[in-house]
């Protein structure tokens, strides 16, 4: 198809290396793509005291060419022979450019040693209390500006809580209800056969009742929130951080912590606990559905076993553990898109990381919460 | 034209035409490159100084035209095509911002083109890319960080590094010396004259550094109005009355100071 495949080279000769007495005489080309690399493997025989390398014959050279007459010469010279190099006067030019640099040296590239494992224990350590005190700071300064709201002519920006509670709330409404919907299903006829065997069908809405409201809906939905808008307020915030608009608006007398921030965490805490009741009465319903044709609880009698048979403590111990999932997501987010330095990946970094953060304290919480809760006595 | 030899060119566009979207960028644009020139183009913004750099390094299709590189016509070639590796290894981009592999070290960053393209080991990829690295005159402390660790200046040095690791026989500077001090301009400057000089490259730079075009460059291409409006030497497109916007260019407010420096120094030096 391309007829002038090799015009580009100006010929597509190799390189060519051959001995005759204290004479290495070079031809060809001595470039990166017509060399190999067993050339400089070369051994001589000769014990002569000077060795003549003529590279007079070559065709063209590039520096990789250079560089490997340089590792013939280096190569030779350990045993106390005398090396001549002869050069064409332009080609001496290029080999001038690289004959002087040393070869590789490790320590000067890497003059400090790898951390050994005791020292990659202590950094992670130093990090993690570090990121603990930093959280406990950026705690703190919420609730400083929380009460400050209350203060007079201090703005509070309800369009920023409005806009989150509409992209973080209602934006959320469908898939975390169809998610949660689907769970209900996929427990009820996971455990169905189990009930089954024992002839306990009806205490499936027990079941249903204390592990969707109390732990599976308000967990999956956090989750959920966490993964979709937590993300989305890091690389927000993140991309402010970069782009120096953080600092454009300090300098303007406002502080990201009131006009950014704030308003982030409060329309998430009033939006949660919101989607949460609609995920339970999704995930209840998903369940309902399934009860009738598996083990014939129809849903009439479902909802009256709901009623009598499950605790509606139970459903406001999830609701008031998604208030506290909100403010993780809200905090651990702000904190990861403030954290954003001014490079390119570190806002991939950083929104990994606030997922991965929150998700991993609301897991953390939700199981103080059950143990608390227990002690406490609250079924 | 003068500028022209019976050397053959390395770069040779005939009648290249740019649409986007029914608007025309390039119509009909005829430019000739001779080997070894320090090429400038120059024009305002937006008149497709970067489009046709992308173009002739096949980063972005052309709607009519040729371009050929040492007389082979590359512009109808694709990135899936096999062969477009061996031409692209020919030229070489250095962009704006370096363009550096944030997740790769200074040395992989070099080493990688290397392995990509030769049979090498590691251990001798390293030591070429080393050389390249020093070539450049940057200090190898800074080898082993990453790119976002060393200042601005020295991930210009680093990038150029990685353009030359292939002995490319074209190289095309976007902005090199935008956003750093006059001093390390200059000292990018002065490395690219000397690089120049040494592997016998041709340099096609796209800047604003008037500076930078007086030390550096043998000649101006001009483009205005879609076509390449004049090509000449840096000394006759400074005195060229024809175009009132290139006039400007070299001797408004800022770029007489620096025209009259340089070309007292250029007339010394003839």
């Amino acid at each position: 198809m391309y007829k002038n495949k090799s015009t580009l080279l100006e010929s597509n000769e190799l390189a060519k290396i051959s001995v005759n007495d204290n004479v290495i005489q070079l031809s060809g080309n001595w470039v990166w793509s017509s060399l190999a690399e067993d050339v400089l493997n070369l051994e001589i025989k000769s014990s002569a005291s000077n060795i003549l390398i003529d590279a007079s014959k070559i065709t063209y050279l590039d520096t990789t060419g250079a560089y490997f007459i340089k590792a013939l010469r280096d190569k030779f010279d350990k045993n106390s022979t005398k090396i001549e190099i002869k050069l064409n006067p332009d080609e001496a030019k290029l080999f001038d450019l690289v004959s002087d640099i040393e070869h590789y040296d490790e320590d000067k590239v890497h003059p400090n040693d790898p951390l050994t494992f005791t020292q990659v224990c202590a950094e992670g350590f130093n990090n993690f209390v570090q990121l603990f005190a930093n959280m406990l700071a950026m705690f703190g300064q919420i609730c400083y500006s929380l009460v400050t709201i209350f203060k007079k002519d201090s703005p509070v920006y309800f369009g920023a809580i409005a806009s989150t509670i509409s992209t973080a709330g209602i934006g959320g409404i469908l898939i975390t209800s169809t998610l949660c919907f689907l769970i209900g299903v996929n427990l009820t006829y996971q455990m169905a056969p189990q009930f089954v065997t024992y002839g306990a069908n009806v205490y499936v809405v027990n079941f249903l009742g204390i592990s969707l409201l109390r732990e599976v809906t308000p967990l999956l939905t956090a989750v959920i929130v966490a993964g979709r808008s937590g993300s989305a307020i890091a690389a927000y915030i993140g991309t402010m951080k970069v782009q120096e608009e953080i600092d454009a608006l300090k300098t303007m007398g406002v502080s990201p912590m009131r006009y950014l921030i704030l308003p982030r965490v409060i329309g998430l805490i009033l939006s949660l606990p919101i989607l949460t009741m609609i995920a339970d009465v999704a995930s209840m319903f998903g369940g309902m559905i399934f009860a009738g044709p598996l083990l014939g609880i129809e849903p009439g009698l479902f909802i009256e076993r709901v009623q009598t048979a499950v605790s509606i403590n139970n459903f406001w111990v999830g609701i008031l553990k998604s208030f506290f999932f909100a403010g993780i997501i809200g905090m651990v987010s702000c904190y990861c898109g403030l954290q954003v330095k001014s490079n390119a990946d570190s806002i991939g970094v950083q929104t990994t990381r606030s997922v991965v953060l929150s998700i991993c304290l609301i897991i953390f919480i939700d199981a103080l919460f059950a143990i608390v809760l227990k002690m406490l006595g609250v079924n | 034209m003068s500028l022209l030899n019976n050397q053959q060119p390395i770069i040779e566009i005939k009648k290249l035409g740019t649409a986007f979207n029914d608007e025309w960028v390039h119509k009909d644009l005829d430019l000739t490159i001779m080997p070894d020139r320090f090429v400038t183009i120059i024009g305002a913004s937006g008149c497709g100084k970067t489009t046709l750099v992308r173009e002739i390094m096949m980063l972005q299709p052309i709607t009519s035209g040729e371009i050929y590189l040492m007389g082979e016509k590359i512009s109808n070639y694709s990135l899936e095509d096999p062969d477009t590796k061996r031409v692209l290894s020919k030229m070489g981009m250095m962009f704006q911002l370096g363009a550096l592999y944030n997740s790769y070290s200074i040395l992989d960053n070099v080493i990688y083109p290397i392995m990509e393209y030769s049979d090498f080991s590691y251990e001798l990829a390293r030591e070429l890319a080393y050389q390249k690295l020093r070539m450049t005159g940057l200090k190898e402390i800074a080898y082993g960080k990453f790119p976002r660790e060393i200042s601005p200046g020295m991930q210009k040095r680093a990038a150029l590094a990685r353009t030359l690791a292939l002995d490319p026989k074209v190289l095309f500077l976007d902005e090199p010396t935008a956003g750093l001090d006059p001093n390390s301009a200059a000292a990018f400057d002065e490395l690219m004259l000397t690089l120049q000089a040494q592997l016998k490259l041709t340099i096609i730079m796209i800047t604003h550094d008037l500076d930078s075009i007086w030390r550096t460059s043998d000649e101006i291409v001009y483009l205005s109005n879609k076509k390449v409006a004049l090509h000449d030497t840096v000394l006759n497109a400074a005195n060229y009355e024809g175009i009132p916007d290139l006039y400007n260019y070299f001797n408004g407010e800022r770029g007489k100071v620096a025209k009259a420096y340089y070309s007292k120094l250029k007339k010394d030096n003839n």
